[in-house]
């Protein structure tokens, strides 16, 4: 029974092609995390290869998003949560207190699951993050900055003679986009998304998991995602949560053929969650 | 519910129909209560609105009268002079020095102060008679306004031989003064003699019950007494009605004839006969025809005497009476003399004191909430000093007027223990100063725009502070450039709304000493001052009844005042939303 092939059609190509051994971006190792003493998560190890994909899925309330905001320690803005542990970006402890958060934030991007562009105009939304880290010296570096991260985003060619419309004019699956722009536009190390497509409809969606796709050439992305298929077809690695724990966690080949835990064989078969 | 409720579709069951009904017509009920509550308040501010500016309508225009002054000087004592004797020279300059004092009380002392400017800076010929233009005093003018008393006017009059007897049609006359002395016995009837009947019967009845009471008994007899004097003034008065001719006095309208440039007063009425007397010895009539006037409030009852209104008559006959914008109003500052009466010191008052508490509490109030609803953690300490700002909000104006004079003007003293001495807190500033009471204003304004801050700064969606902090952005970065523009309507709006109601406040500033009389233009913020409320609030206690409109009148530019506030409110707004 466990050895069932599951979901055969969605253990795709990408995933197949990439399990080339990547060396380790960020080490996880007992990492617990608690709002106002009720525990989110428990204990959670995890390696996190660099370029490529590691997805997480798991039920409502897993505790998938709050491991995702431990990574740029958005927790932090959080009253009342509090978080242990030891978790390593290229060796280097990041929850330490002498770690600036917002240091860690300017190398660790984040995309959410509801387009937030801020109210300015495309241009400002790409350009602010660059803007604040001071990273272009002069206007034409500014705009430079702001074509590449669009183009990268595969934005450009729809919103280049928009530069100067609010970015929220924009439909959602193009407001998603320049997010993801406005995040790669400082040149992070690390993008963390969280159900980034929940909110967009299957042909934007399609276009994301493209750009998802194309990313990972130059980044580390981890990926919240509700969707086991989204998951088989962008992620390289995957790993399952549930009640706050880290169940399994491997190549999503291994994850969605082989899973050696009875709790991830039910979920990703659709019987339990 | 029965299972055969189930098997029924929902459109067909029958209790499901009439719920529908049920809530369809509360819908509709709750939409005419909302429509109702909107009119009922519409109505009311019309009704406001409507009642104010008719009252203030006649302080916005003023009489003048044009005079040629024969000028021995130009210091503002020797054109005082001036002024008084143009105005006697109107009233064929009486000999009688109460008349003399009557005719000098038509224009206010004051009116030699600005031609006495004029003359200095423009210079004079003293030979010449020199025109000017002079505002009446606040009686004559509400006498030309025809606020003061009633009054009719009746074409035609003649002479008989010996001039103090006059022929004429007076049935005119005659039935306005018998109206007046019918209403005056209804009055009386109502108003008087039916309470002081009914008190002498129930003291009469208590005094049966208690037959040996004898305080009880001297009320019933003072009750009695007074039933019957008011019997005597009411039969008096019938008796005047009834009789062969109508007698005149201070206590009856005035009946005057004017003819040609003359003027006499009527004594008695009977018939087509009259018998008169001079209201001015040496304004003899001229014996051509000419008018009659019917001063329907008695001399008595009136503050402008027959005499004022002959004169009054005559400058109006020659065509010097003019009417004008009551410039006075917007440029003057307050006065003692409704006519000279402005509100521009209270105007600039006011103005200083907003200035200064809106350099306090806009700046103050915003750095408040943005630290309390962005940087401040969430515990015990914040929520308390939360709930303490509410309180604040709630706390009456006259106590921040309070605390205001007690800190900063007067100074908290605590006496030293065992050393003959006290200790002072605070104090220092001067009563009355718009410093103080823009202070004051300022404390009371602070909770109001801290919490309407604080509202727009939360409605302010946590995805962009999620979105800026993830980019890496500090907290600072992130509230300047993402959630301060956005929340900038909201507390402007509740910046605004705040100083709005700072400018109409009036207790604080009465308790900080805003309450004296000041008649100078303020020249700074610590300079005494007075502000527009407390003008208002002034006038509105001032005996003489001119001051009625002139109150309405500045009501009525505190309410533009105040509309400008706001309109500038919504046009911040509209521009910041685009």
């Amino acid at each position: 029974m466990m050895s069932d092939p599951i979901l055969p059609s969605a253990a795709p190509a990408h995933a197949g092609a990439a399990p080339q051994e990547q060396a380790v971006k960020v080490r996880v190792r007992d990492v617990t995390v608690s709002y106002d003493g009720a525990m989110a998560i428990d204990s959670v190890n995890i390696d996190i290869p660099d370029k490529s994909v590691m997805s997480i899925i798991g039920p409502s309330g897993c505790g998938k998003s709050t491991f995702l905001r431990c990574l740029n320690r958005m927790n932090d803005t959080i009253s009342g949560c509090s978080v242990t542990g030891d978790i390593r970006i290229d060796e280097e402890d990041v929850t330490a207190r002498n770690v600036n958060p917002v240091m860690l934030r300017a190398r660790v991007g984040m995309v959410f699951q509801e387009p937030n562009p801020f109210p300015k105009t495309v241009f400002e939304n790409v350009a602010y993050g660059p803007k604040i880290h001071g990273l272009a010296a002069t206007r034409a570096e500014l705009e430079d900055i702001v074509e590449t991260s669009l183009r990268r985003a595969g934005l450009w060619d729809e919103v280049k003679d928009g530069l100067h419309k609010p970015g929220t004019s924009l439909s959602g699956g193009q407001q998603q986009r320049l997010v993801i722009a406005r995040a790669i536009a400082i040149n992070p190390e690390i993008i963390l998304m969280d159900e980034p497509c929940s909110a967009l409809d299957p042909i934007a969606t399609a276009r994301i998991e493209e750009l998802i796709d194309e990313l990972r050439q130059n980044y580390c992305i981890v990926i919240v995602t509700h969707s086991m298929s989204q998951a088989a077809r962008i992620s390289q690695n995957t790993a399952f949560f549930d009640r706050g724990k880290l169940i399994e966690t491997g190549t999503t080949e291994q994850i969605f053929t082989n899973p050696r835990d009875r709790r991830t064989h039910d979920y990703i078969t659709g019987r339990y969650g | 519910m029965q299972a055969s409720d189930l098997n029924t579709p929902i459109s067909q069951n029958p209790a499901f129909l009439k719920r529908m009904k049920q809530r369809s017509r509360a819908d509709q009920r709750f939409r005419y209560y909302g429509l109702l509550a909107i009119f009922i308040a519409l109505a009311l501010l019309v009704t406001l609105l409507v009642s104010i500016t008719f009252e203030a309508r006649t302080a916005f225009s003023r009489h003048e009268v044009s005079l040629d002054l024969q000028l021995t000087d130009t210091d503002s004592r020797s054109v005082y002079r001036s002024i008084r004797s143009a105005v006697q020279n109107m009233a064929g300059d009486p000999a009688d020095r109460d008349v003399r004092i009557e005719m000098s009380q038509l224009v206010s002392r004051l009116a030699a102060g600005d031609i006495t400017e004029t003359l200095q800076t423009s210079g004079v010929d003293l030979s010449a008679t020199y025109p000017v233009r002079v505002p009446v005093s606040d009686e004559a003018d509400r006498y030309l306004k025809g606020l003061a008393t009633p009054v009719h006017r009746f074409d035609g009059l003649g002479f008989d031989q010996e001039g103090s007897r006059i022929d004429s049609d007076f049935s005119g006359a005659i039935q306005v003064i018998q109206r007046w002395h019918r209403e005056q016995v209804s009055t009386i009837r109502h108003r008087e003699y039916q309470p002081a009947l009914r008190m002498r019967d129930g003291l009469a009845r208590q005094a049966e019950a208690a037959p040996g009471d004898r305080q009880l008994a001297m009320r019933l007899a003072g009750a009695e007494h007074r039933v019957e004097l008011i019997e005597a003034r009411l039969s008096d008065f019938e008796a005047r009605i009834n009789a062969e001719s109508l007698v005149l006095d201070e206590f009856t309208p005035s009946v005057l004839f004017r003819s040609g440039e003359g003027w006499m007063k009527a004594v008695s009425i009977s018939g087509r006969m009259i018998e008169v007397e001079p209201v001015i010895s040496g304004l003899d009539p001229d014996r051509q025809r000419g008018e009659i006037l019917v001063i329907e409030q008695p001399e008595s009852q009136r503050s402008i005497p027959d005499a004022q209104i002959v004169v009054l008559e005559r400058f109006q006959t020659a065509g010097r009476i003019s009417t004008h914008f009551n410039g006075a109003l917007f440029s003057n500052a307050d006065s003692s003399d409704a006519e000279f009466a402005g509100v521009l010191s209270g105007l600039v008052g006011s103005i200083m004191i907003i200035l200064v508490t809106m350099g306090l509490a806009v700046p103050v109030g915003i750095a408040a909430a943005i630290y309390l609803e962005e940087f401040a953690p969430r515990n015990r300490w914040t929520s308390f000093v939360q709930v303490n700002i509410n309180n604040l909000a709630a706390i009456p104006s006259i106590v921040f007027g309070l605390l205001g004079a007690a800190i900063f003007v007067n100074g908290v003293i605590i006496p030293i223990p065992f050393v003959d001495g006290v200790f002072r807190l605070g104090g220092g500033l001067g009563r009355g100063w718009p410093l103080v009471g823009g202070i004051v204003l300022a404390l009371m304004t602070l909770p109001t725009i801290i919490i309407a801050s604080r509202a727009a700064l939360g409605a302010v969606p946590g995805s962009v502070r999620q979105a800026a902090l993830a980019m890496g952005a500090t907290r600072l970065q992130t509230v300047n450039h993402h959630v301060l523009p956005m929340a900038a309507p909201g507390i402007l709006t509740g910046s605004i709304i705040g100083l709005a109601q700072a400018i109409g406040e009036t207790a604080p500033l009465l308790l900080i000493g805003m309450v004296a009389f000041v008649a100078e233009m303020p020249q700074g913020a610590t300079d005494r001052a007075t502000a527009l409320p407390v003008l208002i609030f002034q006038w509105s206690t001032r005996a003489e009844r001119a001051w009625e409109p002139m109150t309405s009148a500045a009501i009525i530019i505190l309410l533009l005042v105040m509309l400008v506030l706001n309109g500038l409110a919504v046009l911040m707004r509209l521009r910041y939303e685009k």
